[in-house]
């Protein structure tokens, strides 16, 4: 098991947002975190990366404790962090945003491979992060973290604000980065792309699990799918 | 006003936007990367000019004194002030920034009395190297060379700062904690030292700025106050944390100083303040910044 989450309980100064979020994941699987609107999907992602810090529980990531560290250390260990709103840098360039988080790790990430992911980025190079659109920023923000070689990608929301034409090529270079063996969990708050590319998916909502299982198993799940997720 | 006379009041006003400059542009690297007032930025500058003295009067005036003393003594004050970083202000910078305010403004203080216990009250003055003791000549006129060095090297450090911001890659990672360190944090980078290194860059250039100040001014622990509010005064001109718009904000400052000097000389001290009130009505966010929308 790659990442173990066990009963997170997360705040937002004295607001309580998870009550006791599980999650397992095991290597190389691609998995998907589903709920509507404000269930705790980003919190729960944030609370892995170590940006909002659980108060208590356990997130275990190849089997080292990791909750209570920062964001860096965290992300040394190997864990990619996608932010839902992007997050570029807008006075960088792109190939600027793209050198600026390089790291060694897992994989063999370098601009020449990003740009093989993502040819459109590669003609784009010199414009800042506030000068591309929005397609071009979430290609970006993938680029990105995927330049830190993670071993673990967490992508919060990515379909979020997208044509359908951009979501069916981002599906297309996610299935590629499956290729890869990198174990991805994504976020999303229907049944769109996300539980497509899945091999396990977990519904939440209030910040509580509430179902996992096989995509399959979900799609037939007429009461689970109307309770839950946003349709 | 002779063509001479306009020339010599001329560099005399790019002498004096060099210093505003070297004070100023620490202040600014500071507020735009870290986004806080470091109110003790004045006294790093007078530290930085303190210090100089010492080593400069230790090395017996020599030239090679001086050219020593430029490469020890800002680099020993930056050092000290990465410890007061790394001990009393990192752990300000997600509070309010009122916090700031009070921490940097006692440190400021303390760097006061700190002067005066170790170089007491009366004014110093550093010698000056031998290899400047002579003028030099532009169109025929005599201008001290040392101030011709001094504005030399303001030029220099502008650019020195200005390739670590944008072509090296610290200054990539510089520039993206400035846009958004929860998110540097999250590519790995860890972010306070980043903060740290840019805190002890702020204050390398202060220190420089008070070591080249060293040798042609008086020295007193109040320098670090006045330092301190032109510093403020070139950073609202132009446009909170913009590195050239400092050099452009020291620049009329400098020249709107030596060029009002003849006609009121009465006025003198407030030109600097008359600048900034007439930017503020005209240009509020200065004249290199961004109009802020608060919402």
């Amino acid at each position: 098991m790659i990442l173990q989450v066990k009963d997170i309980h997360t705040f937002y100064g004295t607001s309580h947002i998870l009550f006791g979020i599980s999650l397992d994941i095991d290597e190389g699987e691609t998995v998907c975190v589903l709920g509507r609107n404000g269930a705790g999907k980003t919190t729960t992602i944030r609370s892995i990366m170590g940006l909002t810090r659980p108060r208590t529980g356990s997130i275990k990531f190849k089997g080292k404790e990791i909750l209570g560290q920062s964001a860096y250390t965290i992300s040394r260990a190997g864990i990619g962090f996608v932010p839902e709103d992007r997050r570029v840098f807008p006075s960088l360039t792109v190939r600027e945003q793209l050198e600026v988080a390089h790291k060694e790790g897992f994989g063999n990430w370098d601009l020449d491979k990003v740009f093989g992911l993502f040819p459109h980025l590669k003609n784009l190079q010199r414009h800042k992060g506030n000068q591309i659109s929005g397609g071009e920023q979430q290609m970006l923000t993938i680029g990105r973290t995927l330049m830190g070689n993670p071993e673990l990608l967490l992508l919060d929301e990515p379909s979020e604000g997208l044509a359908p034409l951009v979501v069916e090529a981002l599906a297309e270079q996610i299935r590629k980065l499956m290729e890869e063996d990198i174990t991805i969990l994504l976020s999303e708050m229907g049944l769109g792309f996300a539980v497509e590319l899945s091999n396990q998916a977990f519904v939440i909502d209030k910040g509580e699990n509430k179902w996992s299982g096989t995509p399959d198993k979900l799609l037939e799940n007429e009461d689970l799918k109307s309770k839950y997720l946003a349709l | 006003m002779t063509g001479s006379e306009f020339l010599m009041q001329f560099m005399s006003g790019l002498t004096t936007a060099m210093i505003y400059f070297l004070i100023a542009a620490g202040l600014t690297l500071i507020l735009g990367v870290l986004k806080i007032m470091n109110f003790a930025q004045g006294g790093i500058y007078m530290l930085g000019a303190y210090m100089s003295y010492t080593f400069i009067k230790l090395f017996g005036g020599t030239n090679y004194g001086f050219w020593l003393t430029l490469a020890i003594a800002p680099i020993l004050v930056t050092a000290f002030f990465c410890v007061v970083e790394v001990f009393l202000i990192r752990r300000f910078y997600e509070k309010p920034a009122i916090y700031i305010l009070l921490m940097t403004y006692g440190v400021l203080l303390v760097t006061y009395d700190l002067a005066r216990m170790s170089w007491g009250w009366i004014i110093k003055t550093a010698p000056m190297p031998p290899m400047f003791q002579r003028p030099f000549e532009i169109f025929g006129l005599f201008f001290p060379l040392y101030n011709v060095f001094l504005i030399f090297m303001g030029f220099f450090i502008f650019f020195f700062i200005w390739f670590i911001i944008n072509r090296t890659s610290w200054g990539k990672i510089m520039r993206a904690a400035a846009d958004d360190r929860e998110m540097t944090a999250a590519l790995g980078i860890n972010v306070p030292w980043v903060f740290t290194a840019v805190f002890g860059l702020g204050a390398w250039i202060a220190a420089i700025g008070g070591a080249l100040v060293a040798p042609m001014a008086g020295l007193s622990a109040d320098m670090g106050v006045e330092a301190g509010i032109i510093a403020f005064i070139v950073v609202v001109i132009a446009g909170l944390g913009s590195l050239p718009g400092a050099l452009l904000a020291s620049f009329i400052c400098g020249e709107v100083q030596a060029f009002g000097i003849l006609v009121l000389p009465e006025l003198a001290i407030a030109f600097m303040y008359l600048v900034m009130v007439i930017v503020l009505i005209v240009r509020p966010w200065g004249l290199f910044g961004k109009p802020v929308i608060i919402k």
